[in-house]
């Protein structure tokens, strides 16, 4: 048996929203059953110790892991704001636990692979997947990854998303157990008799002239075309927004714009959103542009995002074969949000058309994605909307 | 066709002759030296290395001048002349080699007047070659009448060498040089005219091409100009939508508040009046009875607009918690026209249910939420149906779907309000006239409690003649 429920809790006291969320959660489990695992998503409006520490007053045993957000998702209630989403996860057949990498601004990779440690010491010799909230700010998130995918392997399950902090791009928060962390990668360990599925997507597709990556170190593009990076969204933008671009608000404007990468060595399209842009128009992403790499703005609208979410359920549901999910995961892009507007809730109801309106869903608006991809190789990206669906 | 020739094409056929004068000069100088003639050994070596002398410095010229104008884009014309005098060069100088290797057609010397045939025709073509080739002809002539002393003989007025046996020799063999000098001539201009008709036709492509390279990049750039403006509208609309999410969240806020903070004290007045109403407090007049029942029921409208504006902040904020349960939807119909009869009966309004003829398939629904749209939407059509009027409520299974719908024969709605009827707070001009009570939340939520079932609800109506309100829920 796997059973799952959402809580959503709300209000000014931080603590009583995390606990009325875990509360809820768990009211929606089967009649005498506790919590396994709580996925929690908080908004960065609250008190983060105090809303870890509500949520873990209600279930203390559960193993507990999250993020802050850009915005929370939940089936009851679909896309909301300021709220915490608490997914309760209880099961007889599978077996999960948690796990830390500290330091992503020392050493990323170090990071990367001290969450992996963690979960392979943890495991009792077994582990079959797991899902893992990390902050790209502080460090890149391809190399904490890398660090992960090392010690697990590259085609490894691995699944998850980076922590968001309502578009301000300054610190973001991970949650494990009643402790809240910064600059840091959770994970969580999945062992059992339980199948799961991630589905990657976006609805983007490219617009204007291509440029080519003509200095790129690390996670940094200095320059396009010869030109200070940051002058593709300069061009686009106009006059009228250039000051918003040298007043550091460039990424939270840019981010329903993704930048597309082009390689020759892969035919699908990778997305970038800036995390950081420095006076002289470089910009930072969550994980490196190659260089020479050909690059376009990314532009989409509504109706082929309400697609994408189509799309990414019936791909989850083809994955699962035929079995039903019992919890779905949702790690939204944050350009998603900022292209849906008063409409984000269109794509949970679709989502929810196609899987079921009984399944719960919780899920966040993040600043990167992890996992899902069509290859093998797990890969860290943005503009998409992550599906990660659990089922018996 | 010569002047049909690209610019740049001759110029690169120049260059690549002076360079291979660097080579084949040299060559036949060599060559010279060693087939020289028995005699005055110092004589010939001296003119031989005089003449390759002016030739390698006339080469230095060509070189510098081609160098120093090929970047000037320089004329036909001045390229041309810069070739003649090339050709002209390699005559002489093979002429000179050839008169000290034993002059005309036992001289080696012969064999190099290819190279001028061959040089002519690249960079002049059929008629040029032809031209040279005769020239080339002659020159072997005259360099084996020079050799017989003709010339010598004729000056001198001495016994003529013309009918001798070695002067018809002589003759046939430049004749059959000649000859091989013209059909190079001949052969190389024919080759020469078929690569210059196709280098004409290949530039004529590459001139069409350039002209489709230009247009496209036009193209591209007015495209790249087009996307920047929508680039920039879809971030103006962006910005709009976000202050719209703030305006938003900021009006849900104050109504989450002021509903919450009214909903107490008029609990308090309900309470109050009926103590009063209930004559708990003491006898009342009629007068004041009638008064306060109003009251009463003003009263109770606005714990019904409160209560609809809590059901909405709960609807938005994921308070409200689905429970989906397995029912017979005919059931939950037929309850809830039940119990709205007393009010339909009040208005003399006959409702009736057309039940299907077989038993609809059972349905998973949160049955107090579809209560709530079941309510909302048959208390509508009785609200807004004149006294006397009917009520018609039907389900159907169509395909994967229940249908369910209400009809009325009331008021209708305006039609450019129709678009508007599903908004919160929105109430229809004609019905705030014929019915005052009504928050404009009831269909609001009606909608969200369809849209969460993964259901549609849709209308029909004319002003006059009534509405016909549609459902349908998915059965799986």
């Amino acid at each position: 048996m796997i059973a799952a429920s959402i809580g959503v809790g709300k209000g000014k006291d931080s603590h009583t929203a995390g606990a009325e969320a875990c509360t809820q959660a768990i009211s929606g489990l089967p009649k005498g059953k506790d919590a396994d695992a709580l996925i929690v998503f908080g908004s960065t409006t609250f008190d983060q110790d105090a809303l870890v520490a509500g949520v873990t007053s209600v279930a203390p045993n559960a193993i507990l892991i999250g993020c802050s957000t850009a915005g929370e998702i939940s089936s009851e209630g679909f896309s909301t704001y300021n709220t915490v989403v608490v997914m309760a996860i209880c099961s007889d057949q599978a077996r999960f636990w948690g796990a830390i990498g500290n330091h992503i601004l020392w050493n990323a990779r170090l990071a990367g692979e001290e969450c992996a440690n963690t979960l392979t010491y943890n495991s009792n010799g077994y582990i079959s997947s797991c899902l893992t909230f990390l902050d790209v700010l502080s460090g890149s998130g391809d190399e904490t990854i890398r660090g992960m995918t090392n010690k697990l392997g590259d085609t490894f399950p691995v699944t998850g998303g980076a922590s968001g902090d309502e578009m301000l791009f300054f610190e973001t928060y991970q949650y494990l157990q009643n402790k809240v962390y910064r600059g840091s990668i959770v994970g969580m360990g999945l062992s059992g008799d339980y199948h799961t599925a991630s589905v990657a997507m976006h609805g983007f597709l490219p617009i204007g002239i291509s440029r080519v990556a003509t200095r790129s170190e690390g996670t940094t593009l200095f320059e396009l075309d010869g030109k200070p990076a940051s002058s593709i969204y300069e061009e686009y933008f106009g006059e009228d927004h250039v000051h918003e671009l040298h007043d550091g608000l460039l990424p939270a404007l840019a981010v329903a714009y993704p930048l597309g990468v082009f390689t020759d060595d892969n035919n699908d399209v990778v997305l970038r959103n800036p995390i950081f842009v420095d006076q002289k128009g470089a910009m930072t992403f969550a994980s490196g542009i190659p260089e020479k790499s050909e690059i376009r703005l990314m532009i989409s609208d509504i109706d082929r995002g309400l697609e994408t979410a189509e799309r990414a359920a019936r791909e989850v549901l083809k994955k699962l074969q035929g079995r039903t999910p019992k919890a779905i995961i949702v790690v939204n892009s944050a350009a998603r949000k900022k292209m849906f507007g008063l409409r984000a809730d269109e794509e949970i109801e679709i989502i929810q058309r196609i899987i079921g309106r009984d399944v719960p869903i919780a899920g966040y608006y993040s600043y990167a994605q992890v996992g899902g991809q069509s290859g093998e190789r797990v890969q860290i990206h943005n503009g998409s909307l992550l599906l990660w669906a659990i089922a018996e | 066709m010569q002047n049909e020739l690209h610019g740049g094409t001759r110029l690169k056929s120049t260059s690549w002759i002076i360079d291979a004068r660097w080579y084949y000069a040299p060559l036949a100088f060599f060559l010279g030296i060693i087939a020289r003639e028995d005699g005055d050994q110092m004589r010939s070596l001296v003119i031989l290395g005089g003449s390759l002398f002016f030739v390698l410095l006339c080469n230095i010229f060509f070189s510098i001048y081609i160098r120093k104008t090929e970047k000037e884009f320089p004329s036909d014309k001045s390229v041309g002349t810069i070739n003649i005098l090339q050709i002209a060069l390699d005559l002489l100088f093979f002429f000179t080699v050839m008169m000290f290797t034993g002059g005309g057609v036992s001289s080696v010397g012969h064999s190099f007047f290819f190279i001028p045939i061959v040089v002519s025709m690249i960079v002049f073509g059929f008629r040029g070659a032809i031209i040279v080739a005769i020239v080339s002809g002659v020159a072997v002539l005259v360099s084996a009448f020079i050799h017989l002393g003709i010339f010598t003989d004729l000056i001198s007025g001495a016994n003529p060498f013309i009918i001798s046996p070695r002067f018809s020799n002589t003759l046939l063999q430049s004749g059959v040089i000649f000859i091989l000098y013209l059909l190079t001539g001949f052969f190389g201009g024919y080759i020469s005219r078929l690569m210059r008709a196709r280098d004409v036709l290949l530039h004529e492509q590459i001139a069409s091409e350039e002209v489709h390279v230009v247009r496209l990049e036009e193209l591209t750039k007015a495209f790249d100009q087009s996307a920047k403006l929508l680039v920039r509208r879809d971030l103006e609309l962006t910005s709009a939508n976000d202050k719209l999410i703030q305006l938003d969240k900021m009006k849900s806020e104050i109504i989450s508040v002021v509903a919450h903070q009214l909903r107490t004290p008029l609990s308090a007045i309900k309470w109050s009046l009926k103590i009063i109403l209930d004559k708990d407090a003491g006898e009342l007049t009629p007068q004041q009875e009638e008064l306060l029942k109003k009251s009463f029921t003003s009263n109770e409208r606005m714990i019904t607009l409160i209560n609809d504006m809590l059901a909405v902040d709960k609807l938005e904020s994921g308070k409200l918690k689905y429970d989906f349960v397995v029912v017979q939807f005919e059931d939950i119909v037929q309850d809830m026209i039940r119990s709205l009869l007393t009010l339909a009966t009040k208005k003399n309004i006959r409702v009736e249910f057309s039940s299907p003829r077989e038993l609809l398939p059972k349905i998973k629904v949160d049955v107090d939420k579809l209560r709530d749209v079941l309510q909302n939407l048959i208390d509508n059509a009785i609200k807004y149906t004149n006294p006397g009027g009917t009520v018609s409520v039907g389900a159907t299974k169509e395909n994967d779907e229940i249908h369910f719908w209400v009809k009325d024969d009331g008021i209708g709605i305006p039609a450019d309000e129709q678009e508007k009827i599903f908004g919160r707070f929105f109430r229809a001009s004609n019905a705030s006239r014929f019915a005052s009570d009504g928050s404009g939340l009831g269909l609001f939520i009606t909608q969200s409690i369809v849209k969460r079932h993964g259901g549609k609800l849709w209308f029909e109506s004319k002003i006059g003649s009534g509405s016909v309100f549609h459902v349908t829920l998915p059965l799986s």
